[in-house]
C-alpha cells in the first residue's frame, strides 16, 4: 500500500481489520483481537468508536464464551474511549446482550462492567437509559437475564427520582419471588447490598418481607443466602425493630433442618452479633451460639468454633465473663475432644485468644488444661495452631506454664513425615525464639534449626535458611558468630553437594544481617575457597553468592580477593558458570 | 557431575538442565503410555462395537433403553494406607440429636395371621411403627432388638403387598406416604471425605448410607406399592404431591449409588403414574441441572436423572413441543460443558440422539452447540465428544449433514491433527464408518479441501506411528473417492503453504499500523498500561513468590486424594445391590404432558 493512499481508505481499515480477525478460525486470534479492542478504539477516535465500533460489536456478538468474556471485560474500560460520561450510555446495548448469555462467568463480568459504567451516568442518563435496561433484564424470558438484573439495582437506586425508585423496588420484589431458584438465589445474594442503599422505611416495608420470605424458601440454597444477608439487613435497622423484624429469622435459621443454613449462620455470627447490639447478643444470641457449638454436623461446629474468640470478645463487658465461663467454656471443653479434626483445628486457632479476655486466674485454672490437651492432639494441624498463637497466652500467664508440654510437641512436629508440617513449624520458629528467650532456645532448639538445613526436601532447606536469618535479626550478630556460623561453615566441607549448596544459600541471607566485619572476616574466605568445587552448580552459586555479598563486604577486599576468583570462573569450561560469573562481574562493577 | 545436575530441582538450577529433564521425562512417559493406552483403547473399542459399522446391523435406537448408570465404579484391590482402621465409611443422616435412645417397639403379630377384618388396622399399625427412626451411624449397636422388629415389619409388608390382592385400601395411602416421607426425607450429610475435599465421583469412593438396612426396605415397599395393580394414583395424588416430589428429588444428590438407583426407579414410576406431576417433575429436574451447570458443577445424581429423562424422551409425541426443544438446547447441550461429563456422558448422549431420531430438523442446532462446547484442552472429554458425534452422524439425514458439514469437518480436521493420539485416533476411526464415508463421498468437493491439509501434514509430522497408518488409510480412501480432486488438493496445499506465510506477515503489518494510529491519539497514554504484561525478571520472581505464598496459605495441611483407601466392604456392599429395574421403560405419553 502506498503512503499516498486516500485518507478515507486509511480511516476505514481499523474496523476492517477487526472484522477480518473476528472471522478467523483460530479462537486465540479472535481473543487477541478482542483484547486489543482499546487500540482499535483509540485508532478510530471517540466519535467513530461510538458510531461504528460499538454498533458493530452489538450486532456481531456471537462467539465462544472465552471471547465474550474478554469483550465484557473490555467494554467496562471503554468509558473514556467513547467520550466520557456524556456518551457512556452507548456502551449499554452490547453489555445488555452479554448480561443475558448462558455462561455465568460472562454474565458476571458483564454485570461488573455495567456496574462500573453506571457510576459514570448522569442522573438523567440513568433514568433514561440505565433503569430501562435493568427493567428489561428483570423482565427477561430466560432466567439468566433476570439473575443478572439482581446485581444492578444497588448501583442506580440512590441517584434516581422517587417514582423510579418505587418502580425499582417493585421489580426487585418480583425477582425475590421468581419462579426459578436461580433468580431467587441471585436476589437473596444481592438483598443485603440493595438494602444498604434503600431508605430505612422502605427497607422495613418492602425488603424485610422479602427477606423473611427468602429465609423460608423451600430450597436450602436460597435460605442460606438469606441467612448470609441477615447481618447486613440487621445492621440497617434501628435497635427497636430488631426483635420483631430480624430475630425470628435468626432463631429459625439457626435451627434450620439443613446443615448448610446452620453453617452459614455460624459463619456470619460475629457480624450478626455486632449488628443486633449487646442486649440481644447476650439474651438471644448466646444460647443460639451455644447450640451451634454442639451441632450434630462437624461442619457447623467447626464454623462456630472458629468464631469463639471474636464472639466472646464482643460480648458486653458486664456479662462477658459470666457468659464465657458458664455457657461457652463447657462447650469448648467438649470440642477439645471432638471426633472431627477440623473442629479441633478451628478451635485451636482461636482458643488461645480467650486468655486475655478471661484473665490470668481463669486461664490457669480452666484454659491451660485445654491448651495442654490440644498440644498433644494426634492431628498436627491442631498442635500447630496452638503453637502459632502462643503470644496471646504469653502476655497473660507467661510461657513457662506451657514449656514442659511445648517442647515435645515442637520436637514431634519438627520430625513429622509430612514436609508441609515441618515447613509450618519452621515458619513459627522466629516467633518462638522471641517468646522463649535466647537461653532456652540455645539449649533446646538451635540444634533443630541446624538440622533442617540438611532436610531432604528443598522447600524445608530453603525455609531453614530464611529462618536462620530471622533468628540472627532477633539475637544479633554476636550470637550468630558463636552459635550458628561455625556449624554452617562446617557444611561447606560436606560430601553431599546439596549441603554445600545449602551452605551458600545460608551465606546469601546471613551476610545481610551479620554486618561487615563478620561477613568479610568469617564468611568470605570459605566462599572463595569453594570456587574450585568439582560440581558446576556449586561453582556458579559461588558466583551468585559473591554478587549478593558484595554490598555487605568491606570494599577493600573486592579488588584483591573477589575479582580474581570471578575472573577465573569467567573462563570456566561450563557455560552456566561462565554466565553467572560474568553477571556477577558486571553486577559488582555497577 | 552431569548426574548431580539432573537430580536437583530448584529455581536456581540452570534452565538447560530443567529442559533436558523435562524432555527426558515426557519422552519416557509418552513412550510408556503410548503402548499401554493404545492397546487398552483398542480392546475397549472392539468390545463396544465393530470397527466397521453397517447401518442395517445397528439396532434402532428407539428399541434400546437408556444406558443405566454405573453402581460400582472401580475395583477395590488397591492397598490400604497405614493407619486405616478397617471401618467402612458410613454416613448417618443429619437428623439425630441423641434423643432417640432406648426406643422400644412392640413386635406385632403377622398380618396374615389376623382375621380378615382386622388386617387393615394391623397394616396401619405396622406402618406407624416404622415411622420410628433409629441411629445407625453413631451407635450401630444400639437398639438392636427394636431395629430388628422394624426390619421384620418392613419385610413382611413388602411380602404382603406383593402377594395379596386388594390390601391397598384407602386408609393405607396417607399412612404409607407419611411413613416414606419420615424415613426417606432428610438433609443429606456433608461429604465425609476424610481429607475434607469435596466428593469427586470419578475418584472417590462413595460414602454409603448407614441406615441402609431399613432404607432399602422402605424404598422396596414404596416401589411395590406403586407397582401394585391395586394402586390408584387418583387417591394417592392427594399425598404424593409436588412437595413430596421435590423432596424426593433433593435426595438424588446422595453419594450412595444404591439409594440413587432406587430413587431413579421410584421417580420413574411416579412420572409414569401421576400425569399431573409430569410437567412439575421436568421443571424441577431442569432447575437441578441449571444449578449444576451454572453454579455448583457438583451433583451426584445427574446420570440417574438423565436416565429417567432418556426414557421419557423416548415417549415424546410428535411433533415435539417447543418446551421439549428448549430443554434439548438450553439444558441437555450445556450439560456438555461441565468438567465431570464422563460420569453421565452415556446417558446424556443417549438423550441427545433420541431427540435427533424423533426430529431430524434439530440436528443443525445440536451439532452447532456441540462444536461450540468442544473441549479445548481436556482430551478424554474430546474423545467423548467424538463418540457422541459419531452416534449423531449414524442417524443424520443427508440433507441435514450438508447444513453442518463445513464447521463439523473444520473441527474434525483439528482433531485428526491433535497431538493427543487418542483424540486423533478416535477421529480417524470415522473413516471406518461406512455411512459416514458415504456422506463424505457425496460431498467430497466440499469436504476434501477442508480435511486435506491437516491429513497431509500428519502423514509425516505426527509423533505416533499408529496415527500415520490411519492417516494414510484416510488419504487413500479420499484418493479412491475422487482422484482428480485429490490431486488438485495436493497442488492447492503447496500453494497455500506459501501464501500462509505472507498472510501472517500482512496481518502483523496491519496491526502495527493500527497501533501507530492509536499511539497518535492523545488519549492513548491512559491505556498504555493495559498493554503487554511486565515480564522483567524481578516481577516474575515477585509474582511467582506471591503465588506460592498464597497457594500455601490456602492449602490444607494434609490433603492428598491418592491416599484414600479403597474400601472393599463398600465395593462389596455396592456389588451386592440388586437393581429394582435394570432398564427404565418408556412411560406412556397418555395426554402429551
Amino acid at each position: 500500500m502506498a503512503a499516498s493512499d486516500s485518507a478515507a481508505d486509511e480511516s476505514l481499515y481499523p474496523i476492517a481489520v477487526l472484522i477480518d480477525e473476528l472471522k478467523n478460525d483460530d479462537v486465540q486470534l479472535r481473543l487477541n483481537s478482542i483484547k486489543k479492542l482499546s487500540t482499535i478504539a483509540l485508532a478510530l477516535g471517540v466519535e467513530r468508536t461510538r458510531s461504528e465500533l460499538i454498533p458493530f460489536l452489538t450486532e456481531t456478538i456471537y462467539d465462544e464464551d472465552e471471547v465474550l468474556l474478554a469483550l465484557a471485560e473490555q467494554l467496562g474500560n471503554f468509558i473514556t474511549l467513547v467520550g466520557g460520561s456524556e456518551f457512556v450510555h452507548c456502551l449499554l446495548p452490547p453489555l445488555e446482550s452479554l448480561a443475558a448469555v448462558e455462561e455465568t462467568v460472562v454474565r458476571d463480568k458483564a454485570v461488573a462492567s455495567l456496574r462500573a459504567v453506571a457510576a459514570h451516568h448522569t442522573p438523567q442518563a440513568l433514568e433514561q437509559h440505565f433503569v430501562p435496561l435493568v427493567q428489561r433484564l428483570a423482565g427477561g424470558d430466560w432466567f439468566t437475564s433476570r439473575a443478572s438484573a439482581c446485581g444492578l439495582f444497588s448501583v442506580c437506586y440512590p441517584r434516581v427520582s422517587a417514582p423510579v425508585k418505587a418502580e425499582l423496588r417493585e421489580h426487585f420484589r418480583t425477582l425475590c419471588q421468581d419462579d426459578t431458584p436461580m433468580v431467587r438465589r441471585a436476589a437473596a445474594f444481592k438483598l443485603g447490598e440493595f438494602a444498604r442503599v434503600v431508605e430505612v422505611e422502605y427497607v422495613k416495608s418492602d425488603l424485610i418481607p422479602m427477606f423473611v420470605l427468602l429465609a423460608q424458601d423451600e430450597q436450602d440454597s436460597v435460605r442460606l443466602l438469606a441467612a448470609e444477608a441477615c447481618a447486613a439487613v440487621a445492621g440497617l435497622l434501628p435497635p427497636e425493630d430488631m426483635e420483631q423484624l430480624v430475630m425470628p429469622t435468626v432463631r429459625t435459621r439457626a435451627g434450620d433442618s439443613s446443615w448448610r443454613v446452620r453453617y452459614m449462620v455460624a459463619d456470619k455470627f460475629v457480624e450478626l452479633q455486632q449488628a443486633v447490639g449487646p442486649e440481644l447478643a447476650r439474651s438471644d444470641l448466646a444460647p443460639i451460639f451455644q447450640a451451634l457449638l454442639k451441632d450434630t454436623e462437624a461442619e457447623v461446629r467447626a464454623a462456630a468454633a472458629g468464631k469463639v474468640k471474636d464472639f466472646c470478645m464482643n460480648l458486653d463487658k458486664a456479662h462477658q465473663e459470666h457468659i464465657i465461663m458458664n455457657m461457652i467454656l463447657p462447650q469448648i471443653k467438649d470440642l477439645v475432644c471432638d471426633a472431627n479434626q477440623h473442629v479441633k483445628s478451628a478451635l485451636a486457632s482461636v482458643i488461645m485468644g480467650l486468655s486475655p479476655i478471661v484473665g490470668r486466674q481463669n486461664t490457669i485454672e480452666h484454659l491451660l488444661p485445654l491448651f495442654l490437651t490440644q498440644l498433644k492432639d494426634e492431628c498436627p494441624e491442631v498442635r500447630l495452631n496452638i503453637i502459632s498463637n502462643l503470644e496471646c497466652v504469653n502476655e497473660v500467664i507467661g510461657i513457662q506454664q506451657l514449656v514442659q508440654s511445648l517442647l515435645p510437641a515442637i520436637m514431634e512436629l519438627a520430625e513429622d513425615t509430612k514436609w508441609r508440617v515441618r515447613l509450618a513449624i519452621i515458619e513459627h520458629m522466629p516467633l518462638l525464639a522471641g517468646q522463649l528467650g535466647q537461653e532456652f532456645f540455645d539449649e533446646k532448639l538451635t540444634g533443630l534449626c541446624m538440622f533442617w538445613l540438611i532436610d531432604h526436601v528443598y522447600a524445608i532447606r530453603e525455609a531453614a535458611t530464611l529462618n536462620l536469618k530471622k533468628l540472627v535479626e532477633q539475637y544479633g550478630p554476636a550470637w550468630a558468630e558463636t552459635n550458628v556460623i561455625p556449624k554452617v561453615l562446617a557444611m561447606s566441607r560436606e560430601q553431599n553437594y546439596l549441603h554445600r549448596m545449602t551452605y551458600l544459600f545460608c551465606i546469601n541471607v546471613l551476610s545481610e544481617v551479620c554486618g561487615k566485619d563478620i561477613t568479610t572476616r568469617v564468611l568470605l574466605p570459605t566462599v572463595l575457597s569453594m570456587a574450585d568445587d568439582n560440581v558446576a552448580n556449586v561453582r556458579f552459586n559461588v558466583a551468585k553468592t559473591l554478587q549478593k555479598m558484595a554490598p555487605y563486604l568491606d570494599p577493600a577486599v573486592i579488588q584483591p580477593q573477589i575479582k580474581p576468583v570471578l575472573e577465573k570462573l569467567n573462563v570456566d569450561p561450563d557455560v552456566d558458570v561462565k554466565y553467572f560469573a560474568s553477571e556477577a562481574i558486571t553486577g559488582i562493577a555497577g | 557431575m552431569g548426574e548431580c545436575r539432573l537430580s536437583f530441582e530448584e529455581a536456581t538450577v540452570c534452565m538447560r538442565a530443567v529442559v533436558v529433564l523435562k524432555m527426558l521425562a515426557s519422552a519416557a512417559t509418552a513412550h510408556l503410555t503410548r503402548h499401554s493406552l493404545s492397546t487398552a483403547f483398542q480392546i475397549r473399542r472392539s468390545i463396544d462395537r465393530p470397527l466397521v459399522m453397517n447401518r442395517e446391523e445397528k439396532p434402532a435406537l428407539a428399541a434400546r433403553p437408556p444406558p443405566p448408570s454405573l453402581i460400582v465404579h472401580r475395583s477395590g484391590d488397591s492397598p490400604r494406607p497405614p493407619g486405616w482402621n478397617g471401618q467402612p465409611r458410613r454416613s448417618g443422616s443429619s437428623r439425630f440429636n441423641g434423643q432417640h435412645n432406648n426406643q422400644e417397639l412392640v413386635k406385632l403379630p403377622p398380618i396374615q395371621d389376623a382375621p380378615v377384618g382386622e388386617r387393615e388396622q394391623l397394616f396401619v399399625q405396622k406402618l406407624r411403627q416404622c415411622c420410628l427412626l433409629f441411629d445407625f451411624a453413631d451407635e450401630p449397636l444400639s437398639d438392636l432388638k427394636w431395629k430388628e422388629v422394624k426390619r421384620a415389619a418392613l419385610l413382611e409388608m413388602v411380602e404382603y403387598v406383593t402377594t395379596q390382592q386388594g390390601v391397598i385400601t384407602e386408609p393405607i395411602y396417607p399412612e404409607a406416604v407419611n411413613m416414606f416421607a419420615i424415613n426417606l426425607f432428610r438433609t443429606l450429610p456433608p461429604s465425609s471425605n476424610p481429607n475434607g475435599a469435596e466428593f469427586d465421583p470419578e475418584e472417590d469412593e462413595p460414602t454409603l448410607e448407614a441406615a441402609w438396612p431399613h432404607l432399602q426396605l422402605v424404598y422396596e415397599l414404596f416401589l411395590r406399592l406403586l407397582e401394585s395393580p391395586d394402586f390408584q394414583p387418583n387417591i394417592a395424588k392427594k399425598y404424593i404431591d409436588q412437595k413430596f416430589v421435590s423432596q424426593l428429588l433433593e435426595l438424588f444428590d446422595t453419594e450412595d449409588p444404591r439409594e440413587r438407583d432406587f430413587l431413579k426407579t421410584t421417580l420413574h414410576r411416579i412420572y409414569g403414574k401421576f400425569l399431573v406431576l409430569r410437567a412439575y417433575i421436568r421443571k424441577q429436574i431442569n432447575n437441578i441441572f441449571y444449578r449444576f451447570i451454572y453454579e455448583t458443577e457438583h451433583h451426584n445424581g445427574i446420570a440417574e436423572l438423565l436416565e429417567i429423562l432418556g426414557s421419557i424422551i423416548n415417549g415424546f409425541a410428535l411433533p415435539l413441543k417447543e418446551e421439549h426443544k428448549q430443554f434439548l438446547l438450553k439444558v441437555l447441550l450445556p450439560l456438555h460443558k461441565v468438567k465431570s461429563l464422563s460420569v453421565y456422558h452415556p446417558q446424556l448422549a443417549y438423550c441427545v440422539v433420541q431427540f435427533l431420531e424423533k426430529d431430524p430438523s434439530l440436528t443443525q442446532p445440536v451439532i452447532k452447540a456441540l462444536l461450540k462446547y468442544w473441549p479445548k484442552t481436556h482430551s478424554p472429554k474430546e474423545v467423548m465428544f467424538l463418540n457422541e458425534m459419531e452416534e449423531i452422524l449414524d442417524v443424520i439425514e443427508p440433507a441435514e449433514f450438508q447444513k453442518v458439514m463445513d464447521p463439523l469437518f473444520r473441527q474434525l480436521a483439528k482433531c485428526v491433527s491433535s497431538p493427543h493420539f487418542q483424540v486423533a485416533e478416535r477421529a480417524l476411526y470415522y473413516w471406518n464408518n461406512e455411512y459416514i464415508m458415504s456422506l463424505i463421498s457425496d460431498n467430497a468437493t466440499h469436504i476434501l479441501p477442508i480435511m486435506f491439509p491437516s491429513l497431509y501434514r500428519n502423514t509425516k509430522s505426527h509423533w505416533n506411528k499408529t496415527i500415520h497408518g490411519l492417516v494414510y488409510n484416510a488419504l487413500k480412501l479420499f484418493m479412491e473417492m475422487n482422484h482428480k480432486l485429490f490431486n488438485e488438493c495436493t497442488e492447492q496445499y503447496k500453494q497455500e503453504k506459501q501464501k500462509e506465510r505472507e498472510r501472517v506477515q500482512h496481518r502483523e503489518e496491519l496491526w502495527q499500523r493500527i497501533e501507530a494510529v492509536a499511539a497518535a491519539n492523545p488519549a492513548c497514554k491512559s491505556h498504555d498500561d493495559e498493554g503487554l504484561p511486565d515480564l522483567s525478571p524481578s516481577t516474575l520472581q515477585k509474582e511467582s513468590l506471591e503465588v506460592r505464598r498464597h497457594h500455601n496459605a490456602n492449602k490444607p495441611l494434609l490433603r492428598k486424594k491418592s491416599d484414600l483407601p479403597v474400601d472393599t466392604s463398600t465395593v462389596k456392599a455396592l456389588s451386592e445391590h440388586k437393581r429394582a429395574d435394570p432398564y427404565l421403560t418408556t412411560p406412556p405419553d397418555a395426554d402429551k404432558c
